[in-house]
């Protein structure tokens, strides 16, 4: 409970901040659909030349792309600001706070930051998501939504996981920020089917596991479940966020901090 | 003497750093082979400290007086050693510890930079789980000690240093630590706000019996808020004890500051003492501290005096002997023998 009370405390105060900076907040969200726009057009091109990649049809690309926008702007929208400043801070010394305050430094890092414009975004890709169903015919029923909602958590947990791991590199490392465009690129690739990918199809399933990012609940929505990926995708995310805060505990120790 | 607060004993940390000559051929060099080096930082130090005492750490730039504060808060993990701060080993971050302690850096703000610092306090109100009652009557009486009531509304990137730091300090004290750790909290304060922040110290220590331990570039601070001071240097305790021993244990001499109704000459004065400084009809002596009556007795009755002044050489002057004769076999600790 008083996790959920800070919780709402760093929203709100994130809230307050962003409502100082107006124009900032619309262009973000101005931003954001200019991408969402983007995304499709560059998804599309291949289906002026084709019906169908790999198995996977214009819809199902569709509702893949949806999925993994919405999972990407959640991390966007509430936990890459804390996360992502992790790099400058471990640099400057302003990380020592996390130490001294009596809540977790890890928790601290991973809410400690909103950014509205990015919950915008959110819904657009959420009321897309509902008009592209509502236009297939897929027939999407109770048991199916509620797997895919619970596998949407996953591929947030993965994608958490993924940019932890890749920003506790700065225990050792300094000023890594390219770490930052290493995570887009590896989490990028979760939006195309993973199929087309052929052999390395093997890699994302396992040591990177970006299939796990929008197309494992994308096969669940549209009714090609399997029940061998569900269990992989709860292994794959209970072993990614082990080994994330693993790290990062490992790395905290090490922290030297910054001369003053 | 009651039950330590601090305890530390023989406390080490040593940092790993690599070592490259200048120049371009050695950076390239240095990317594929590069000598590794361990930097003693802090150097077995071991002191305790008891409830309530305000106790000035004092030394010179890389003597090791922030990272030892690091420790002690948790932030760093000694090398070797052990410390125990309110029964807490700190390095192990508990939650019980972290909500009885606070660490105030001089050049590192925890408030939130675009907002006012209210928000900022509302915020730690939540993280220390301060009650509306006290963190009302903390807030009201900590900025009106600091003369801040109207300030606390203000973005915080708006306000000036010294009031950045007065609200630093009221965001450190909302849960009412019982050990507050503060790093160089005047530095690059202006000579009013630093004497603000002194008072505010010392009112507060008064107060609720905070204990606080106090590093500090400037002398002021130190003679105006601690009895006792450690003074570290490259990593090893130098002296404990307090500070009036420090300046009768150390100083061979005392300063004689005299006016006259008549000019006089400085080669008048070779022989009584060394003349630090001389302007119109006033003159410096320094003096040996066995002679200095005999001495005043020598000015007086042969100089037209106006006013004599007998102090103690300056603390700043005797920390200053204490760090360059450091090395040279001078044991400085009076009070404790590690």
């Amino acid at each position: 409970m008083r996790i959920l009370t800070l919780w709402l405390h760093y929203i709100r105060t994130s809230l307050i901040r962003h409502m100082e900076f107006r124009a900032q907040f619309f262009v973000n969200v101005a931003l954001g659909f200019v991408w969402l726009g983007f995304m499709f057009f560059t998804a599309h091109l291949f289906f002026l030349h084709t019906n169908e990649i790999h198995g996977w049809t214009e819809i199902e690309v569709d509702i893949l792309i949806t999925s993994w926008a919405i999972v990407g702007s959640c991390v966007q929208a509430f936990f890459w600001a804390g996360l992502s400043e992790m790099t400058a801070q471990i640099t400057n010394g302003r990380f020592d706070f996390y130490f001294v305050r009596p809540v977790h430094a890890l928790w601290q890092i991973i809410f400690s930051r909103f950014q509205p414009a990015q919950v915008v975004e959110m819904c657009a890709y959420g009321i897309l998501l509902v008009l592209f169903l509502a236009h297939s015919a897929i027939d999407v029923t109770f048991i199916g939504l509620t797997i895919y909602i619970a596998l949407l958590f996953c591929a947030l947990l993965i994608r958490l996981s993924i940019l932890l791991m890749l920003e506790t590199l700065s225990f050792w490392f300094v000023n890594i920020e390219n770490v930052k465009y290493l995570y887009y690129s590896i989490v990028d690739v979760g939006r195309y089917p993973t199929v087309i990918f052929r052999s390395a199809e093997v890699l994302f399933l396992t040591v990177i596991p970006i299939a796990y990012l929008g197309n494992v609940q994308t096969l669940f929505l549209v009714g090609e479940e399997s029940w061998q990926l569900l269990i992989a995708t709860l292994l794959v995310t209970v072993i990614s966020v082990s080994v994330a805060t693993g790290f990062f505990h490992w790395g905290a120790r090490r922290y030297s901090s910054a001369s003053s | 003497m009651p039950e330590s607060i601090i305890s530390v004993r023989n406390l080490q940390k040593t940092y790993t750093a690599h070592k490259k000559a200048p120049g371009l051929k050695n950076s390239i060099k240095s990317l594929f082979k590069r000598q590794t080096i361990q930097v003693p930082a802090v150097r077995g130090v071991s002191f305790e400290i008891s409830p309530g005492e305000l106790v000035g750490f004092l030394g010179p730039n890389g003597a090791g007086k922030t990272t030892t504060l690091k420790m002690l808060s948790g932030i760093l993990y000694p090398t070797s050693g052990e410390a125990t701060v309110l029964g807490h080993t700190p390095w192990k971050r508990e939650k019980a510890y972290q909500k009885q302690f606070s660490l105030v850096m001089g050049q590192k703000n925890q408030l939130w930079w675009d907002l006012p610092a209210m928000d900022s306090f509302l915020l730690n109100k939540v993280i220390y789980e301060v009650d509306d009652a006290q963190f009302d009557e903390t807030v009201n009486h900590l900025a009106a000690l600091l003369k801040i009531s109207d300030l606390l509304d203000i973005q915080v990137r708006k306000l000036s240093l010294g009031e950045r730091m007065k609200c630093e300090l009221i965001a450190a004290l909302l849960h009412r630590p019982k050990v507050l750790f503060l790093d160089e909290p005047t530095i690059g304060l202006d000579v009013v706000s630093q004497q603000v922040i002194r008072e505010f110290i010392r009112e507060y220590n008064r107060e609720f019996h905070t204990t606080i331990l106090l590093t500090s570039h400037y002398m002021q601070d130190v003679e105006a808020l601690c009895k006792r001071v450690i003074i570290i240097d490259r990593g090893s305790i130098m002296y404990d004890g307090s500070l009036t021993n420090l300046v009768s244990t150390y100083t061979t001499s005392k300063v004689l500051t005299v006016t006259f109704h008549a000019d006089v000459k400085p080669e008048e004065f070779d022989q009584l003492g060394t003349v630090r400084d001389f302007g119109p009809n006033r003159i410096v002596l320094e003096v040996p501290k066995t002679e200095h009556l005999k001495v005043a007795s020598t000015i007086l009755s042969k100089f037209p005096v106006d006013d004599i002044l007998i102090d103690e050489v300056e603390i700043e002057e005797v920390i200053r002997h204490i760090f360059n004769t450091n090395g040279v076999g001078v044991s400085l600790n009076e009070e404790q023998k590690f």
